[in-house]
């Protein structure tokens, strides 16, 4: 049985080439059998008609029996598929106008589409790298009493270890900006110090290499040893394996390479931007030893759940951790979330991504509704036609099956350009995105997945768009199709109201796609005016590494000298010596207190060293007293604080001339207050910080500083080079790096901004262009009853008048109810927006104007054309 | 007597028993037919066709264009072996068919 198939399907498959000749054959073969027929009649004594006649009564329906025999033969419904295809085209081509603008509107709803949908997949759905990821977690905290997340502190750490009954591994990481110099070039890398517990739960294993020995955790032998990410080794080492074995430079220090890491590790987002060097640290280096000056290191915790356990149980777990004794009173209120790992390395503005998922299905139904609209009003253009298809047999059906056609052809053309807009926007979108998403170049390819994911999107588009007119056409009255006058009034109500109902549809996904947009807008705005709390225009860092290790005097001379050399230079407003960039994160943490004053509380600080002018250089406001004199080496010793520690341990009171306990026995007097920056990123709140002088430093690292320079424009090209040429005349021995200030957690909402712009002036474009063709057809349509009009006396203004107000109206209606769609959805978008209430009625007044303005516009063209028409030449028009 | 309908499949059967006994064309099937059954089977000739075309593109049968015997050309159908072997299986099912239906029809 099998085997007859097989070969019914090759022959089937066979016939489809010969065709011509197959029908030839068949056509040959009946007439060969009538004749026989007919023969043996007239043999039997019949005339040779009724012969002729009786023998194709004996024979049956000629017809009918040749339609059974070709289905015998081969696979009519293929053919009928392929000629409606043909046909499709073929009327297609004889309409080009129509064609080009179905193809362009869809053409920009599916490329759209695409590169929306494989952006967004590669960034919400990859699954992560590690084996049995779904028991990997990470471990929070959220403050209760402030009501926001809080990092995770080391004394809190060191007590969920202890916590080993819902964890198979728990281990932290702590990251931190390091050099690596190679062949006397430095680059900063981004090295994560990790536990052995972490490596434990996360259970990857090294790709080349091996991983750390348990002596190499040891405290005092910490660091000594590095893994390399994939990617850094593939760019610093040109993939070399030698390096495996091989001592660098890194942090100042040599460290044996012992692994590389695999390279899955970088196709997740997020994921590959918090490590290029592993170093193993021990467990106990994250212990407070003396508890007066506790370690308050931020530790990132992870850990793999014991099989059984689940997340909730694991949290209630930790829960009960009694809070460690060394723990701030303000920082009590702490309980600890347990998260899927994915969770934490998502990359931070993924939740975006359902706002750019539903930008974009906006824009795909606006250029849905816009083909739908065309498709319309040519299926009414071609009714006659089509009624005579009805009348000479076709059966709906066939119909139903033709329009499928044509719409498909016009959704497979629109796809294959939608393609070329996909790697347009890729293009536009890419650098913003693909920065932000997987540095490794995925963005931009069109591979499988996204091909894939067009056809789908053209072919569903095409049955979605062809059921309209089919569905229309189903319905059509044959009788009433072919009666019809060419000249009567106009097409049905019905139609009528589809259409305006499309309009109406357009106006309002505009309007919620422009809103969306508009309230980007001004989030942004405000984002970048409370930024990061100091000047990141044209604010540049200079980082001097020091390998060598120079004294103190000659560190001091050289920094001396620095500044002051830098200064001179070309577009150089002002320079400051730091012993860091203003926004870096893992810097020092230490515990301070009013001097005497312990009932008050010690409070958490990161500190910064800087020289004189630091403040003004990089733009941070001073609010009281005054900024340092010269970078004080010796007493008295000084201090500067920011608003968030004056507020914390002040209140209102005025801090000057206070003094400060830092620990280690230094006490300093505040000399100044300002401004806070933004540590990690503008949207968080900002740390208590504060400022010593250059020259008091709690920990004199003599192997790197800082020279932050402020331009007064944007710098000149040569002037890296500058800088560089000018650091080796004064140390020969010092590797510089120079680069931009960014805030670089801006980054998302410029993503965002751009996307959501792109995606409104499409829109825009897309449902004006859908408002004038519809207004345009409409015009057309009554091109009689204007001539009769005009004939009858009106004055063409009114005309004009008349279609401008149906025009508004649709429009007007869209925009309302876009507005109330926009009101109703709003609380999506609250998330993402900054200091900008979703309902604010600047964006939605100017939205609605903007709107009404390009419905105007689009309804102008054609309302002159109606102002214009000849009474003469409508009335005889068909 | 009235005309008797063929159940399903059974065309087949018939047309390839005919074809048994020397390749023959279309026309000539149904006459033999028509012989064969005194009468009593009066099918619609041109039913043949998709039966002969169906069978053709199983394989059952092969045809080829030659003279006819009143020098006009015509298509004539012969047995293949596959054809051979598929006569004699439904020959044996239809067999068995019948006398099962029989029995129970007589003795139930």
């Amino acid at each position: 049985m099998i085997t007859d198939w097989l070969r019914q399907l090759r022959f089937r498959f066979m016939a489809m080439f010969r065709r011509r000749d197959l029908e030839a054959d068949m056509a040959e073969e009946l007439r060969a059998h009538l004749e026989m027929e007919e023969a043996a009649n007239r043999r039997s004594g019949l005339d040779p008609e009724d012969a002729h006649y009786a023998a194709l009564r004996q024979f049956g329906n000629v017809a009918s029996i040749q339609e059974q025999a070709r289905e015998a033969r081969c696979w009519v419904w293929l053919e009928q598929v392929v000629k409606d295809f043909r046909f499709a085209v073929r009327s297609l081509g004889k309409s080009p106008g129509y064609t080009v603008s179905v193809v362009a509107t869809l053409a920009i709803g599916i490329g759209a589409t695409t590169a929306m949908v494989s952006i967004a997949r590669q960034a919400l759905l990859p699954s992560l790298p590690f084996p049995d990821e779904g028991r990997l977690v990470a471990v929070q905290e959220f403050n209760t009493s402030e009501n926001q997340p809080c990092p995770v502190f080391a004394p809190r750490y060191v007590a969920f270890r202890a916590h080993e009954d819902s964890f198979l591994a728990i281990g932290g990481k702590h990251s931190e900006q390091m050099n690596l110099v190679v062949d006397g070039q430095p680059s900063a890398l981004t090295v994560s110090w990790v536990t052995q517990g972490l490596l434990r739960a996360f259970g990857v294993n090294t790709a080349l290499g091996r991983s750390f020995a348990d002596d190499e955790f040891r405290q005092g032998s910490e660091g000594m040893v590095a893994l390399l990410n994939f990617r850094t080794w593939q760019q610093q080492f040109g993939g070399d394996p030698a390096v495996i074995g091989r001592d660098i430079l890194l942090g100042g220090k040599l460290r044996r390479v012992v692994g590389i890491m695999p390279a899955t590790l970088n196709s997740w987002p997020g994921l590959e931007k918090s490590w290029d060097v592993c170093l193993p640290r021990a467990e106990e280096s994250f212990d407070t030893v003396d508890p007066h000056y506790p370690n308050f290191e931020n530790v990132q915790v992870a850990a793999r759940l014991k099989p059984g356990v689940t997340l909730q149980q694991a949290q209630a777990e930790l829960a009960l951790t009694p809070m460690p004794s060394v723990m701030p009173t303000f920082l009590q209120a702490l309980t600890p979330r347990v998260i899927p790992i994915r969770d934490e390395y998502r990359a931070e503005g993924s939740r975006l991504f359902w706002v750019f998922l539903g930008a974009v299905g906006c824009l795909y139904a606006i250029s849905c509704a816009n083909a739908v609209n065309l498709m319309l009003v040519r299926t009414v253009t071609r009714r006659r036609e089509l009624g005579v298809r009805l009348a000479l047999g076709g059966s709906r059906v066939q119909l139903v099956r033709l329009l499928i056609a044509e719409s498909m052809v016009l959704t497979v053309l629109a796809g294959a350009l939608g393609l070329l807009v996909a790697k347009g926007g890729y293009a536009v979108l890419g650098d913003l995105i693909g920065r932000w998403l997987n540095d490794s170049g995925q963005i931009g390819v069109l591979d499988r997945p996204t091909l894939m994911i067009t056809l789908v999107v053209c072919l569903g588009t095409g049955l979605l768009l062809g059921l309209a007119p089919a569905w229309r056409i189903g319905r059509a009255n044959l009788q009433d199709v072919l009666k019809e006058d060419a000249g009567s009034l106009g097409d049905s109500r019905r139609l009528q109201r589809l259409r305006s109902g499309a309009v109406v549809l357009q106006a309002a996904l505009a309007t919620i796609l422009l809103i969306g947009g508009g309230l980007m807008v001004r989030s942004f705005e405000r984002l970048q005016r409370t930024g990061v709390g100091f000047d990141t225009s044209n604010t540049y860092d200079m980082f001097g590494d020091l390998p060598f290790g120079p004294s103190a005097d000659s560190f001091f001379n050289l920094g001396d000298r620095a500044v002051a050399e830098l200064r001179r230079l070309p577009g150089v407003q002002a320079t400051a010596l730091a012993d860091g960039p203003p926004m870096r994160f893992g810097c020092f943490s230490r515990m301070v207190q009013i001097e005497g004053r312990p009932d008050l509380g010690k409070i958490g600080c990161s500190e910064d060293a800087v020289g004189p002018g630091y403040f003004a250089a990089i733009g941070l406001p001073l609010r009281l007293g005054r900024d340092f004199a010269g970078i004080h080496r010796g007493d008295p010793r000084v201090v500067v604080i920011n608003d968030a520690l004056a507020r914390r341990l002040f209140l209102r009171a005025n801090p000057l001339g206070q003094r400060l306990d830092l620990g280690f026995d230094k006490v300093c007097e505040i000399i100044g207050v300002v401004g806070d920056v933004h540590e990690v990123g503008a949207r968080q709140v900002p740390l208590p910080h504060y400022y010593v002088p250059f020259g008091q430093r709690t920990s004199p690292k003599n192997h790197f500083l800082h020279v932050l320079l402020r331009l007064t424009g944007k710098p000149d090209t040569g002037l890296e080079a500058e800088v560089r040429k000018t650091m080796y005349s004064i140390e020969p021995r010092m590797v510089t790096q120079f680069w931009k200030l960014e805030d670089d957690s801006l980054f998302v909402e410029r993503g965002t901004l751009a996307v959501l712009q792109v995606m409104s002036v499409l829109a825009l474009l897309v449902a004006t262009i859908g408002l004038f063709a519809v207004m345009a057809y409409a015009v057309a349509q009554r091109q009689r009853e204007f001539g009769v009009r005009i004939a009858l006396g009106a004055a063409p203004d009114i005309l004009l008048r008349m279609v401008l107000r149906r025009g508004l109206a649709l429009a007007a209606l869209g925009v309302v109810m876009g507005l109330g769609a926009s009101w109703g959805a709003s609380r999506l978008l609250a998330s993402v927006l900054y200091e900008t209430s979703p309902y604010d009625p600047a964006t939605y007044a100017g939205v609605a104007i903007i709107l009404l303005v390009a419905a105007a516009a689009a309804c102008w063209l054609p309302a002159r054309r109606a102002a214009k028409v000849e009474p003469i030449v409508a009335l005889r028009a068909e | 007597m009235e005309k008797l309908d063929l159940p399903q499949g059974t065309l087949d059967l018939l047309v390839l028993r005919v074809l048994a006994a020397g390749e023959m064309h279309g026309w000539g099937i149904a006459q033999r037919l028509n012989v064969l059954s005194k009468e009593a089977l009066q099918l619609q000739e041109g039913t043949l066709y998709p039966a002969l075309y169906r069978m053709e593109a199983k394989g059952w049968i092969a045809a080829e264009w030659a003279q006819s015997e009143n020098n006009r050309k015509a298509k004539y159908y012969s047995l293949t072996k596959i054809g051979r072997k598929r006569l004699d299986a439904e020959k044996e099912d239809w067999d068995r068919l019948v006398g099962v239906v029989a029995q129970v029809l007589h003795n139930a």
